[in-house]
């Protein structure tokens, strides 16, 4: 599983200091107690690591993340290829 | 009417069996043909045109198929051959012919063409717009093949409901043939279906828009056309889905002229890259990062994952872009990054670029690498100031700078093979440098603990530059090295025994007073002397950089180490007498007891044995005792026979009549004789054993020696039985 953008988990975007992170994580956490959703709160915790520990940053799995991309892909299309069955010969069975 | 040249029978008959069936039509009618009737010639002509009518039809090539059974027709116009043109005239959709021909097989006296004919010819008139069916012709065919004209004549209608309730009746008995109609049926419910290498390629078509193999009739070629839009659009979609669900990378190039908001356009972009990435397809990642390198900078995640790509592509070329890239990076995001994150940018830029790493880290006040890469070069003597810089460097830990001093210490081994053709000059002034670096080192104070491996690799590093000077001009450098090296191995409780080879080499020339690293390493006619030395297997006493033997060493480290242990009373003090060299063991011992003194031989020996695991009857040092008692019985005859006798009695009842065991004692016997030493009660045991197994066992080899003792034995009175 590609993890997402630390930044964005963070909500960091504009003109934010590096010092900022801090804060943002702070932000963060209140917004997802560990009490009440673990699984944000670890996400959130992963990221801040990455952003600020150099352990974490050098050990994190090759710095790989995705970013968010929000797209709403158009409907899958269906091709009805049913009616060109009768137009080219063609039949099951061997000939 | 002129002459028609000839052609050997035997030619043809080779093309015809290569399946060159066109050469074969083409040379029957240019040439005569030599010794060939007329009858063989028209066999050969009808399989010829047969087969490649069919390999035509195969390819979807109708139109040569039919234009080559027509042909075939022209020889041998059977039954056979007529069903195959009605059969390439179905699929060339010319119905009207195909129902002028069929009508003419349904009556052929063949009960298998005539069956086939039907099939064909009802189908060319449903297809010929013709939907009434002959229920007598019909019956005569399988159910399969009544279920699927039925359907099929529904189908054609605009009635797929019935269609379908026809097709799913029809139950062919072929596998090949299930599968088709299977096809059929998923292309008519439209849902997925699994692709078979057995679907009939127009199924296939409808249903994944691949065109291989499928036929040039007017009608699949304008269906060909429309569905191609379709199958693209449709196509782009799912890769589109792929990448927005991280699933594959996709062609960038759709991203491009499908998604029109920018900033989701560029986010696509640098998501494609990284999946690209994560395929380990570094070459692709690249060439679509650098193309697109000014839409993803706006991303502060670029940079790493740009390092990551370009850490996996060996492209020097491209030093210039990756650079002002990462510049142009750092400008706009110095700020926004944690300290080790600018770090780990410059690192990148010096790997790529030395001297622009240097300006880039004086311009972003990296302090730290700047001391080490550039500072340091130009420290004539070492001040406080410098060393505390050093100092503060080593005391707390970072990756980033322990990656950068690895890199550092790959230059510093490079140096070592350029030191070899360099003016004196230069070597000099180096060695100015490695002092400089020596002496940071031998005043630092507590390094993090974490720098180890680095400060041993550094040590190791200068030792190995160090001896590439003559001890006698540098003995003072030497000597400052040497107990920089002792202080790490305090400080770090370093196992003397796991040095480097480069420092134990080191503490050697100090010993020698010369160094011991061999002059010739980098001399390109000694490397090819050791390359064919190498070839033919002679390269035990090449493969070191050094004149020296480390097993030797390595023994003699062990040895001071376990004799202070023993003087400090350390129960385990032997323990690491097993990895000694085993030929050291003997002279070991000797020399332990000689100079320990000690009344208590025996228990020192219980001791060494017990702990070290050392069985002294070994075959490997067995003959070493002998030459060690040769060596110390003049100057220490009561502990050499203590020791011959402890050994000769630690031998398993097992081996007691063993030719080697036999020898052992004999030794004993002859040196106590020749010696004249006292006869006690060992003496006697090992004399009686000896003749009573040699006389068991009559052993060639010891008869002479059994002789003599046998003289020996006799005079004691055979021991008095």
């Amino acid at each position: 599983m590609i993890e997402r953008s630390p930044y964005e988990i963070l909500g960091l975007e504009g003109d934010f200091e590096f010092k900022d992170i801090k804060k943002a994580y702070r932000k963060a956490v209140i917004a997802n107690p560990p009490e009440q959703k673990p699984k944000e709160f670890t996400i959130i915790s992963n990221a801040y690591d990455i952003l600020t520990n150099e352990e974490y940053f050098v050990n994190s799995s090759n710095l790989l993340y995705s970013l968010d991309v929000k797209l709403e892909l158009s409907q899958e299309i269906k091709i009805d290829n049913s009616q060109y069955l009768k137009d080219i010969f063609e039949v099951p069975f061997i000939i | 009417m002129a002459k028609r040249k000839k052609f050997q029978k035997r030619q043809l008959i080779t093309m015809f069996e290569n399946g060159n069936y066109q050469k074969v039509i083409s040379k029957i009618k240019q040439f005569e043909i030599e010794g060939m009737g007329e009858d063989e010639l028209k066999e050969i002509l009808t399989t010829s045109y047969t087969n490649l009518a069919n390999s035509y039809f195969i390819s979807g090539d109708i139109t040569r198929a039919l234009r080559d059974i027509n042909s075939l027709l022209n020889i041998n116009p059977s039954d056979a051959n007529k069903l195959i043109k009605l059969k390439y005239l179905c699929y060339m959709e010319h119905f009207d012919d195909a129902i002028v021909i069929g009508e003419e097989l349904i009556n052929s006296k063949d009960s298998a063409i005539k069956k086939e004919a039907i099939f064909l010819y009802i189908l060319a008139n449903i297809y010929n717009h013709n939907h009434t069916i002959d229920k007598n012709l019909i019956k005569t065919l399988t159910l399969a093949r009544q279920n699927y004209i039925q359907g099929f004549n529904a189908l054609v209608q605009g009635d797929t409901t019935v269609a379908l309730e026809f097709f799913e009746k029809s139950k062919p008995r072929s596998k090949v043939e299930k599968i088709n109609l299977n096809a059929i049926i998923s292309i008519i419910k439209n849902e997925p279906t699994l692709l078979n290498e057995d679907i009939k390629p127009l199924y296939r078509f409808l249903i994944d828009g691949d065109s291989r193999g499928l036929g040039n009739s007017k009608n699949s070629r304008s269906i060909q056309k429309e569905l191609k839009t379709k199958f693209a659009q449709k196509n782009k979609n799912s890769d589109m889905k792929n990448l927005i669900e991280l699933k594959s990378p996709i062609d960038v190039d759709i991203i491009i002229k499908d998604i029109e908001d920018k900033d989701q356009r560029d986010r696509l972009i640098y998501n494609n890259v990284m999946l690209f990435v994560q395929r380990e397809n570094y070459t692709k990642a690249l060439e679509i990062f650098i193309k697109y390198r000014e839409n993803l900078i706006k991303f502060i995640e670029s940079a790493k994952l740009f390092v990551v790509i370009i850490k996996n592509i060996d492209n020097q070329k491209s030093n210039k872009i990756y650079i002002s890239f990462l510049y142009k990076y750092l400008n706009i995001y110095y700020k926004k990054l944690a300290p080790f994150d600018v770090d780990y940018i410059i690192l990148t830029i010096l790997e790529l670029d030395n001297e622009r790493g240097i300006l880039v880290a004086k311009e972003y006040e990296r302090d730290n690498i700047v001391f080490l890469l550039k500072d340091i070069q130009t420290i004539k003597e070492v001040e406080d100031t410098h060393q505390s810089r050093f100092d503060n460097i080593f005391k707390k830990y970072s990756s980033t700078t322990n990656n950068l001093l690895n890199s550092i210490l790959l230059g510093m081994e490079v140096i070592d093979e350029s030191l070899y053709y360099d003016t004196p000059e230069n070597k000099h002034n180096f060695m100015e440098y490695i002092s400089i670096n020596i002496e940071l080192l031998k005043n630092l104070k507590t390094p993090h603990n974490r720098y180890k491996n680095s400060i041993i690799k550094l040590l190791e590093v200068l030792a190995l530059l160090m001896q590439s000077y003559t001890y006698n001009q540098y003995r003072s450098r030497y000597i400052l090295l040497s107990d920089t090296i002792e202080h790490y191995i305090e400080y770090f409780k370093l196992n003397r025994l796991k040095l480097p080879i480069d420092i134990k080499a080191l503490f050697v020339s100090i010993s020698k007073e010369r160094s011991v690293k061999r002059e010739d390493i980098y001399d390109m006619d000694n490397d090819f002397l050791a390359m064919a030395r190498r070839f033919i297997g002679e390269e035990a006493s090449i493969d070191s950089k050094y004149n020296f033997n480390e097993k030797e060493y390595n023994s003699s480290i062990i040895q001071i180490e376990v004799m202070k242990a023993f003087e400090r009373g350390d129960s385990n003090a032997f323990v690491s007498l097993a990895d000694i060299d085993k030929s050291s063991i003997y002279s070991f011992i000797f020399e332990i007891l000689i100079k320990l003194q000690k009344e208590d031989n025996i228990s020192i020996l219980n001791q060494i044995v017990d702990t070290s695991g050392i069985r002294l009857y070994d075959s490997s040092i067995r003959n070493d005792l002998i030459s060690q008692i040769k060596i110390h019985i003049r100057e220490n005859v009561e502990l050499s026979m203590e020791i011959f006798e402890y050994a000769i009695n630690s031998v398993p009842l097992s081996n007691r009549q063993s030719v080697w065991y036999l020898n052992w004692i004999y030794s004993y016997i002859d040196i106590v004789i020749r010696y004249k030493l006292a006869q006690n009660r060992f003496f006697d045991t090992f004399l009686r054993h000896f003749i009573y197994t040699q006389e068991k066992k009559r052993l060639k080899s010891l008869e002479t020696k059994y002789k003599k003792l046998k003289i020996v034995y006799n005079s004691k009175g055979g021991l008095f039985d």
